[in-house]
């Protein structure tokens, strides 16, 4: 199988194939072999089911909503364009997962930033930047007085997350929002997997600390 | 793992794990027959139970339905070049190509230069030249015939022919004119693959 050097295709021209169906049932590596062959559809399925964790991800490591937008389509862009260096040995989420945390670590640096707000960018000019920079917290399908608790616990617990310092805060977010194994982690952020559990344990006992004073109160 | 602290009580490690359902058989029925009847530890469970229960409802974050688009315009779609279906031309008929061609090429070399030829040096009218040439190759294909139909007489193919056609009339010609037609198409076929087959097959898109 031979790719062409030169400028190939965008999405939507003659020339890039299109679509076996039932690609929603295959797994991630056949998805991967398939935008290889230039299935436009494959490329489809692979950011339908990446989206939200890689962009969950970007968002709550660095708490601004509008640059993880950028983040996340960087992450997709930058994998998709390097898709041949794959190594499908490994899971494909880990790689994607590791582009898109490395764009987050990198993009910490660069600001000097180690924690984030989830109150909105510190970057923000004025409260309107403020408000769109903040991160959301949405309530599950409960009655209102366990929406207002959820949202309160959940507005608690994301704070201490913000305030993790950032290798923590990768763990515990793939970890708990994404639930992903520890080996898988330890393949994202290239540690092994007895330093993960080290994070892990180091994270909850901080987070325990932080949502202290909520056990205190009568 | 250390399940005990040094006062007797379970370790926060333990704690954590079982609060992360990380424990099982031998172990989590200690743990908790524990819990049942130490309160400080009872107290230290519920509240890494309250912080797995926060942890495990967090939710990602949706994305507007354009991220995709935006993603999908900057990305560049592999252009795979279409397999060469492979030849099924003979190995034989393959090693004789490049001979064919030579051959073809100088006869018609010969024969171009051998008509330039025999005309500059007979100094005859193009018209009555051509016209004897198709004399000479009507008396040929007559001779030929001739010969031809002596031949299959004396080797007794004729023979078998009639017989063949006498005692199956209908199916015997039926099945002479299908191995007629196969032989002849097969002969065309290998004659046109042999001669004219481009040999650029490893063209890619």
């Amino acid at each position: 199988m031979k790719r062409e050097r030169g400028r190939r295709p965008q999405f939507g021209e003659a020339g890039a194939p299109q679509t076996p169906t039932g690609l929603d049932q295959a797994a991630d590596k056949e998805l991967v072999a398939a935008a290889l062959k230039g299935d436009e559809s494959a490329y489809r399925e692979l950011l339908e089911r990446f989206r939200r964790p890689v962009f969950s991800l970007i968002y709550r490591m660095i708490g601004d909503r509008e640059q993880a937008e950028d983040l996340a389509q960087e992450s997709f862009v930058k994998a998709f364009n390097n898709l041949d260096s794959y190594n499908p040995k490994y899971r494909f989420s880990s790689w994607l997962f590791k582009i898109a945390n490395n764009h987050a670590i990198d993009h910490l640096r660069r600001a000097k930033l180690s924690t984030v707000s989830i109150h909105g960018s510190p970057h923000a000019t004025n409260p309107e930047r403020e408000e769109e920079t903040r991160i959301v917290l949405e309530a599950k399908d409960e009655s209102p007085e366990q929406e207002i608790m959820a949202l309160e616990l959940g507005g608690e617990i994301e704070e201490a997350i913000s305030r993790l310092r950032p290798d923590y805060r990768t763990a515990v977010i793939l970890r708990h929002i994404e639930n992903r194994p520890y080996e898988e982690i330890a393949e994202i952020m290239d540690v092994p997997i007895g330093t993960v559990k080290t994070f892990l344990h180091r994270a909850r006992a901080e987070l325990r600390e932080a949502l202290g004073h909520l056990r205190e109160e009568p | 793992m250390k399940t005990w602290n040094s006062q007797g009580h379970l370790s926060e490690l333990a704690l954590e794990r079982w609060a992360a359902r990380e424990l099982a058989g031998h172990q989590l029925q200690r743990l908790e027959d524990h819990l049942a009847q130490c309160q400080a530890c009872e107290a230290r469970s519920a509240e890494w139970a309250g912080l797995f229960l926060a942890l495990n409802s967090l939710r990602g974050v949706e994305l507007p339905a354009s991220f995709d688009d935006r993603v999908l315009e900057r990305v560049r779609v592999p252009v795979v070049a279409t397999a060469p279906a492979p030849s099924r031309l003979p190995a034989l008929a393959r090693r004789l190509r490049p001979l064919a061609a030579a051959a073809a090429g100088l006869w018609s070399v010969g024969v171009v230069g051998g008509g330039v030829w025999l005309l500059s040096r007979a100094d005859i009218p193009i018209g009555l030249l051509l016209g004897r040439m198709l004399g000479f190759a009507k008396e040929l294909a007559l001779a030929g015939t001739i010969k031809l139909a002596a031949a299959i007489q004396v080797s007794g193919i004729f023979g078998w022919w009639t017989e063949t056609t006498g005692t199956l009339p209908g199916v015997g010609l039926a099945v002479i004119a299908a191995l007629v037609t196969a032989a002849s198409s097969l002969a065309i076929w290998t004659l046109y693959r042999v001669g004219f087959q481009p040999s650029g097959m490893d063209q890619h898109a």
